[in-house]
């Protein structure tokens, strides 16, 4: 299958810990919405990629910043 | 939408080739590499899920391009001797217009990182084991375990274009690698590699 790269989704996050690391990954597990998402703690960014093909990035913002991570897209 | 970038990835593959041949794979900063590249750190991860996925398709590619060099004009009906000699000046070629290819995949040739049985190399090998029974059903090549046979066929003639590469003395002159002094290596070789009765 040939990915759209539209539906890749790049940030920058507050996301520094390993027990961060799962805490958001639960909350991705119990979206359906997320297809893949991957994670880079040893990123000075620490960022977050996320494919999905329902949900766009102020989504994806909104919900890290309501568990207290800061998010923000990268360029 | 966001489109694909082809000079993008380019730079993005030729740069990360570099880097890591020089610094290895802990030396490989997305950051470090998007400046090089002269790309955003975000474009490198639309492109490659994370370092590793980045190492394993550089892997695959050049495996592949490996695989379009050696197989060039290389038929395996062809005899034990002229195919040998098609071999070593293919996979010579490719060294000499792939230098940072080559030693990338001479660095992960046996990494972890590299899941080696999703690189698609099955035409080489292809190739490459009905070459190895042809010869032996000729009479050419004695049967043999294939860690010997490419110990023999060609680790003689990568031991020897590295001391080419390196230019490395081993008496008093420095080593440059002709047709001739090959052809003598490949007459060794085929005298090692041939059945006894046929030795003599």
């Amino acid at each position: 299958m040939i990915l759209d790269l539209t539906h890749i989704l790049i940030f920058r996050t507050s996301i520094y810990t390993f027990p961060d690391k799962l805490l958001v990954q639960k909350l991705f597990e119990a979206s359906v919405a997320v297809d893949d998402r991957n994670h880079h703690l040893e990123d000075v960014d620490c960022v977050l990629r996320v494919v999905s093909r329902q949900v766009g990035s102020m989504e994806i913002i909104s919900q890290l910043n309501a568990l207290g991570f800061e998010c923000s897209e990268l360029d | 939408m966001r489109i694909r970038d082809e000079l993008k990835e380019f730079a993005i593959r030729e740069k990360a080739l570099e880097m890591i041949v020089k610094n290895g794979f802990d030396g490989l900063s997305m950051q470090k590499l998007a400046k090089a590249a002269c790309v955003s750190p975000a474009t490198i991860y639309i492109y490659y899920e994370n370092r590793e996925d980045l190492v394993h398709k550089l892997f695959s590619e050049a495996q592949k391009n490996f695989s379009t060099f050696a197989l060039k004009n290389f038929s395996p009906e062809s005899t034990l001797e002229s195919g040998l000699w098609m071999q070593w000046k293919n996979r010579m070629r490719f060294i000499k217009e792939n230098p940072v290819q080559y030693q990338f995949i001479e660095q992960f040739r046996n990494s972890p990182l590299i899941n080696h049985r999703s690189v698609d190399l099955n035409e080489f090998k292809e190739n490459m084991c009905l070459f190895v029974k042809n010869a032996i059903k000729r009479g050419e090549l004695t049967k043999m375990e294939p860690e010997l046979f490419w110990s023999i066929a060609y680790g003689s003639f990568y031991s020897l274009f590295k001391f080419h590469l390196q230019e490395k003395k081993m008496m008093s002159e420095s080593f440059k690698i002709t047709d001739a002094k090959l052809k003598q290596m490949l007459n060794m070789v085929l005298k090692a590699l041939k059945p006894e009765k046929n030795n003599r």
